[in-house]
């Protein structure tokens, strides 16, 4: 099932419908997210770091099991996360501090393995490559980093390092708000949107600038086409322009280079965006609390759903599986199905060296038990074998089947020979019998005639 | 009567039951005859296979009688097999009857398991057979009846796990209980192979104690109890038998039921180094099943902790003189954290007579395959699926693998003397197997842990490239080339960044000999070496100006310099794995930081392609007459190997056209000649793959266009749809045609028009005048032929779009940005489009000779400047493409000849003569450049007066 989930600044609640009938799931209670705050871990659970008021100096990470309305799980990291990026397995959580750093957490364990200082100021977007080797991050300060996840764990190569990052970009005036990483693995690009109303494309195999597209107004959110041929900004003046990227771009729009076109619904600014697993439905998250789906072929509104009264500033489209058993014990009694199965707290504080020393590694979970399809059988295979070596009169055993076999045939045969000597005995019998009696019996006629 | 009634052919329902009548008849044996010859029987089980004569499945549509003809005749195929089997002959102590009921039973449980409503009788049935199991198991028989054993036991442990769990539980009564305890313990005696006489065993009266209850012990001379010894009670899943074999007394802990018992057996058994290889496989697989009989994360915690004692134990010993004491201690740590339980043995198995664990330990050729025994059940239990999540201990399992993959035999100084040469040559003899395990070993790592693995790839990367250095052995190198493509692909971009360096330089050794190797070493072509000597040697140059690495640099340049006479050769298998290895090489980090090995890798894998598909192609096939099951790597192997390297090469990203990409088709072209091999399958594949090389497509959605209001008339919907046309001729099919009925709609599009009006050779809205098509074609065919950075192109007026297209196929197929990318050789065709556009309403002749005038008059402006543009272009491949073709224009400008001019020239004479809805072309060739100065919206002029470099 593909559920569009949805968070707001305000408490609404985590909204969670299905996209294609439209029907609205479980609401997850109390959640405050900031922009990019919402996850969905490895599609086992959500996970959501939260606005605090500025008093608490320490952050607020929530999860969510997908079949239960409360949090569950509460984590405290040393300061407010903005940003929450997880990658697709489910392993990992990274989060973009308030100060700059970035956070790693084992999920498994809840361990902090890695903590970095990656900006000067505030990280508000993280996003992972096409392969997620590599992290994407941006700044408050308007730049964009790349880092390389093997970089950060090697403490050998890290101090030869002149910095740990691969790229800094640092073209953007003002405060990112969204990147989104194509499709390609090292030769992928990067779309980053700012607060100085432009959005850039970047060559991550080449760290270069490709291309600088100004809008009319800020661009809060960037969804990128599948196919790359263009790409969704969502604006702050509530249209979402059309922005070419292998499509090709117009002189004579209205709205400036590369923006061949827009989706217009009356809406207040638009906070998020998101593409459907089939790349044609598109949804929008907006200021006034509705989430739109755009048929992105059509350019129609093809679903509307009522968030909140408040901003929307969070949709993702996940793929939820019906019984979410990915994580149950698969043999798990009935008593443990219902047990909380989501990971310990994330770690406020990275643990020092020597206690970081086992990290909680897992292996899979047994997929259920799928039917075998073509079952190994055995024994057609040991029959050949013995036939072979029946054939072969080689080993011992086959001799001493052969004996006893042998055996048995000369037990058969003394029995028959025992027959036949009984059978000649009778036979005998009889004839001596038939002959002396015959004789008498001729004698006595004779002796009559 | 049924005599005469024919089938209707060789699927006929009916003939099913006549056939399985005939076989029970004629080839069945009975009491009265004993089977004639063993081959009977084993045509009688290939008939029965060929026609399904027992699966009584049959359609709908088939007659009653047919079925209840079929069904009686199975049943008294039944009856005689039971009859047969209920007979004397052969006697039931005969291993045969023995493998055979071992292998009918576990083809039964397996039948069983798929069914999940009969999981219970199945677990209780399979239950009361894990004893009798085990007892073959620890019987002193045939290798045969043990691998029946254990193989029944795979089956039951893998379908019914809870079956092996079955202890003393609630559902026995007293008496049952305090039998299977002592049959327990009897077979635990039988292990300890001594004194069964001596002892006799009974069942305490508290048998009901929860996990197994206790054990009352007595001992026994001559039948008689002398005393009680005491009541034994321990943990669960602790079992522990204690023989002295000086007094008989026995201690005997058998709790935790036959999971523990089954451990000791078959841990029993991989000790005693009485069986084959094969057998020790299937018996480390079995025991890596056992924790799955709990299913918690518990038992398989102990499990693997325990069997990684074990295998530091034998290790210790096997290593006696060749390691530092440091070493062993420091793993002992890692597995055993300070202040932790030291876990019950492995099978409980030292304690089980310390006499003949020191016998064992005295025969040291017996430490490596139980070893390597262990170390498959490590790897067994980190690959299969488990019912939980369980915490996999990465850093000792790490720090086993560095510790074996750290002796190579040779001694340290301080040792020397306690080492006899006799000692040395056994462990350098066996340690190669060890090394191999042991990489298995970390392969199962990685493949287990998956993405956990981030933390410690630095560490891995690490062992491995030093290994590397150091290893030469052919099978071991084979290994670790496969481990660094797991790694590769696995970890993707971040993963190339670390291993490039290693990963070329030592496929370069393995693959840089003379010739393809293997027998064919010869069949090297003079005519393919010269003609790749070459652009070898621009390459080289170009390497040693730009970046300058100069081991790399000597190792590409090894393909020309005469490769030493008496370099070992290396053999066929190396070769490609190595091939393997670059191809997952490039496949995920072709782009990233690659300018410097770019152009050697690509070079070499040309090279060897071409060498291995010079000798002619080999007919690949299973040899009928193979001494062995051993896959060997045949000469067909490695031009398949061979090929997909290069497919790698051409189609991983570069700044520039794959250099070699002619060669690399024509390799392809002749190697899908070879029907019915996988080369051809393969071949086919590449070709397809390399279609969107030649034609980069970056479509849009269906009919995204239909909605999009904005005119287009620039740029790179322009050089877009040329290069679909240019691949017309081949390509005329529905991909294209969904790209012109997408731009159909568009009101302002007049341009396509008038093509489709006087479209002549056909009638189809695709097709477009076969003339005009054949500028894009020309262009592209020429481009194809022409090695690119060849500044001496004949073919000037070629040229622009010779320098640019490489630069857009790269792009287009990889899915990047390139509208800016449309380059000056596709504002030629744009403006030639747009100029033809008024002039072609009706004459088609006239209109191809006025663009073809056109092209010239462009041209000549070009002819000076494009050789200059061409270096230009090579050398600045570094840069953006965006920028090379922004020097290309500059260039032409500085030239002096104007371009400029006629660019001007152009843009008035299309403005001239177009339609009013074309904007200027001169216009759009500033924006062309537009992107070159970056945010600012305006400025064709700026851009002409600038300096070429200012805007970086």
């Amino acid at each position: 099932m593909e559920v569009v989930i949805a968070s707001s600044s305000l408490d609404a609640g985590i909204g969670c419908w299905d996209l294609h009938s439209g029907a609205e799931q479980l609401r997850y209670r109390s959640c405050l997210s900031p922009p990019h705050g919402l996850a969905c871990v490895g599609g086992h659970f959500l996970a959501s770091s939260q606005l605090r008021d500025s008093s608490s100096s320490s952050g607020s990470v929530l999860f969510w099991s997908w079949n239960k309305p409360q949090v569950e799980v509460k984590s405290f990291p040393a300061e407010p996360i903005n940003p929450l990026v997880s990658n697709s397995e489910g392993t990992y959580v990274i989060g973009g501090g308030l100060s700059g750093d970035i956070y790693f957490w084992e999920v498994a364990s809840g361990r902090l393995l890695k903590r970095w200082h990656a900006h000067y100021r505030a990280v508000t977007c993280l996003v992972l490559s096409d392969d997620e080797s590599l992290l994407i991050s941006g700044a408050a300060d308007g730049c964009v980093r790349v880092w390389s996840l093997f970089m950060i764990f090697d403490d050998i190569e890290r101090e030869e390092a002149k910095h740990l990052y691969e790229h800094s970009f640092s073209e953007h005036t003002l405060c990112v708000t969204d990147i989104v990483s194509g499709y390609g693995g090292c030769n992928s690009i990067i779309v980053s949107a700012s607060e100085d109303r432009t959005c850039k494309v970047w060559s991550l195999s080449k760290g270069k600038l490709l291309r600088t597209i100004v809008f009319p107004s800020i661009i809060n959110a960037i969804a990128v086409e599948p196919g790359e041929h263009v790409f969704y900004a969502g604006s702050r003046d509530g249209k979402i322009y059309i922005a070419a990227l292998n499509a090709e771009s117009t002189t004579t729009n209205s709205y400036g280079m590369h923006i061949v076109g827009s989706l217009y619904d009356q809406s207040k600014a638009v906070t998020c965006l998101a593409f459907s697993m089939d790349g044609i439905l598109l949804v929008s998250g907006s200021d006034d609390g509705i989430i739109r789906v755009w048929d992105t072929k059509s350019h129609n509104i093809v679903r509307i759903f009522r968030h909140a009264k408040g901003p929307v500033n969070n949709v993702l489209v996940v793929r939820r599986y019906l019984n979410s058993r990915t994580l149950v014990n698969a043999q798990g009694s009935l008593s443990r199905r219902h047990a909380s199965f989501l990971p310990p707290p994330l770690d406020k504080y990275g643990n020092s060296s020597a206690e970081n020393f086992e990290t909680r590694t897992v292996i899979a979970v047994q997929a259920p038990c799928s039917e075998p399809v073509d079952a190994p059988y055995v024994s057609f295979h040991v029959m050949e074998n013995q036939i072979k070596e029946l054939q072969q009169q080689g080993s011992s055993a086959a001799t001493e089947m052969e004996m006893e076999r042998l055996k048995l045939d000369c037990k058969r045969s003394m029995q028959m020979v025992q027959q036949w000597k009984k059978m000649y005995e009778d036979l005998h019998h009889l004839y001596v019998n038939e002959l002396v009696d015959g004789d008498q019996t001729g004698d006595l006629n004779g002796n009559s005639a | 009567m049924a005599a005469f009634e024919h089938f209707e052919n060789m699927y006929d329902v009916r003939l099913k039951p006549r056939l399985l009548r005939s076989l029970i008849k004629d080839h069945l044996p009975d009491e009265k005859h004993p089977f004639s010859s063993p081959s009977e029987l084993s045509n009688v089980v290939s008939t029965i296979k060929t026609h399904g004569l027992l699966s009584e499945s049959f359609e709908e549509s088939v007659d009653r009688k047919q079925i209840d003809k079929w069904k009686s005749t199975v049943d008294a195929w039944v009856e005689r097999l039971l009859l047969l089997a209920s007979s004397k002959m052969p006697p039931s102590d005969s291993h045969f009857v023995k493998v055979a009921s071992c292998a009918s039973l576990s083809d039964l449980f397996t039948r069983l398991g798929r069914y999940s409503n009969v999981k219970k009788d199945g677990t209780s049935h399979a239950g009361k057979l894990v004893q009798p199991v085990l007892k073959l198991l620890a019987e002193d028989s045939s290798e045969a009846v043990w691998e029946g054993a254990v193989d029944l036991l795979y089956t039951v442990i893998t379908f019914f796990p809870s079956s092996v769990h079955r202890h003393c539980d609630n559902s026995l009564n007293p008496d049952e209980k305090k039998r299977l305890l002592l049959s327990q313990c009897m077979l635990l005696l039988q292990l300890a192979d001594d004194e069964e006489d001596g002892v006799m065993l009974g069942v305490g009266e508290d048998a009901t104690v929860e996990h197994g209850g206790s054990l009352l012990l007595m001992e026994s001379r001559d039948g008689e109890i002398l005393r009680e010894r005491e009541h034994l009670r321990g943990r669960e899943g602790e079992l522990m038998l204690r023989l002295s074999v000086a007094e008989v007394s026995v201690e005997l802990r058998a709790l935790g039921g036959e999971r523990v018992l089954a451990e000791a057996v078959i841990v029993s058994k991989i000790m005693s180094g009485k069986c084959s290889t094969n057998m020790l496989k299937k018996l480390a697989h079995c025991l890596a099943l056992l924790p799955k009989s709990r299913g918690d994360e518990d038992s398989w915690s102990l499990m693997m902790q325990k069997i990684q004692i074990s295998i530091n134990a034998l290790l210790n010993d096997a290593f006696q003189g060749l390691e530092e004491e440091t070493i062993r201690n420091e793993c002992f740590r890692l597995l055993v954290p300070p202040g932790k339980d030291h876990p019950p043995p492995l099978g409980g198995q030292t304690v089980l007579g310390e006499a003949s664990y020191q016998a064992i330990k005295r025969s040291e050729q017996l430490l490596i395959p139980r070893v390597s025994t262990l170390m498959i059940c490590c790897c067994a239990m980190l690959t299969s699926p488990y019912p939980v999540q369980v915490t996999v201990p990465v850093h000792s399992l790490l720090a086993l693998v560095r510790r074996v993959l750290r002796v190579d035999g040779s001694l340290s100084q301080a040792l020397l003397p306690f080492m006899t040469v006799m000692q040395q040559e056994l462990n350098c003899s066996e340690l190669p197997v060890l090394h191999l395990y042991s990489l298995d070993l970390l392969t199962a790592i990685i493949k287990g842990v998956r993405s956990q693995l981030l933390p410690h790839a630095a560490d891995i990367v690490r062992l491995l490239t030093d290994y590397f250095r150091r290893c030469t052995l052919p099978a071991l190198r084979i290994k670790v080339y496969s481990i660094i493509r797991i790694l590769l692909i696995s970890m993707g971009a971040g993963m190339a960044l670390y291993l490039a360096q290693e990963v070329i330089s030592n496929a370069f050794v393995d693959l840089d000999s003379h010739g393809s190797g293997g027998a064919s070493s010869n069949a090297y072509s003079d005519v393919t070496t010269e003609a790749l000597r070459q652009p070898s040697h621009r390459k080289r140059k170009h390497v040693t100006t730009t970046i300058g690495y100069p081991e790399e640099h000597q190792n590409g340049g090894g393909l020309e310099v005469a490769v030493p006479k008496n370099k070992p050769t290396t053999p066929i298998s190396v070769k490609i794995a190595a091939l393997q290895a670059l191809e997952a090489l490039l496949t995920v980090g072709g782009a990233l930081r690659s300018e410097c090995w770019r152009s050697n890798v690509d070079l070499l894998l040309v090279t060897v392609a071409t060498n291995a598909c010079d000798g002619g192609w080999v007919i690949e096939e299973k040899s009928t007459f193979a001494l062995s099951d051993e896959p060997t790597s045949t000469r067909a192997d490695f031009q398949l190997a061979a090929l997909c390297a290069l497919l790698a090469s051409l189609l991983s990203p570069t700044r520039v056209r794959p250099p070699y990409l002619s060669q690399g088709l024509e390799l392809f072209r002749r190697g899908k000649q070879e029907t019915g091999t996988k080369l051809a399958d393969f071949c086919a594949h590449a070709l397809l793959a390399l279609e969107v090389l030649i034609h980069p497509r970056a479509l849009p959605l269906a009919d995204f266009q239909s909605a999009n209001h904005g005119t287009f008339n620039e740029g790179f919907s322009h050089s877009f749809s040329k290069n679909i046309f240019s691949g017309d001729h081949k390509h005329n099919t529905p991909f294209s045609r969904g790209i012109l009925g997408m731009d159909d709609p568009d009101p302002d599009d007049d341009l396509y028009d008038s093509w489709l009006g006087n479209g002549e050779e056909t009638e189809t809205p695709v097709s477009i005048p076969e003339k005009q098509m054949k500028h894009g074609e020309e262009a592209s065919e020429k481009d194809n032929c022409q090695a690119i950075g060849d500044p001496l192109v004949e073919k000037l007026p070629n040229k622009p779009a010779d320098a640019q297209a490489p630069e857009k196929s790269n792009w287009g197929s990889t899915g990047g940005v390139n509208v800016e990318m449309g380059g000056s050789g596709d504002e030629i065709m744009v403006e030639l489009e747009q100029l033809e556009e008024p002039i072609c309403g009706g004459n088609v002749g006239t209109s191809d000779k006025s663009v073809m005038l056109f092209k010239n008059s462009l041209m000549g402006t070009e002819l000076e400047s494009s050789k200059g543009v061409a270096e230009h272009v090579v050398l600045d491949s570094t840069e953006g493409a965006t920028i090379s073709s922004s020097v290309l224009v500059q260039y032409e400008m500085a030239s002096g000849k104007g371009v400029s001019a006629s660019v001007g020239d152009v843009s008035a004479l299309a403005t001239d003569t177009s339609v009013t809805t074309f904007p200027a072309p001169g216009k759009g060739k500033g924006l062309m450049l537009e992107s070159d100065a970056e945010s600012s919206m305006d400025s064709f002029p700026d851009i002409v007066d600038g300096d070429p470099d200012s805007d970086y």
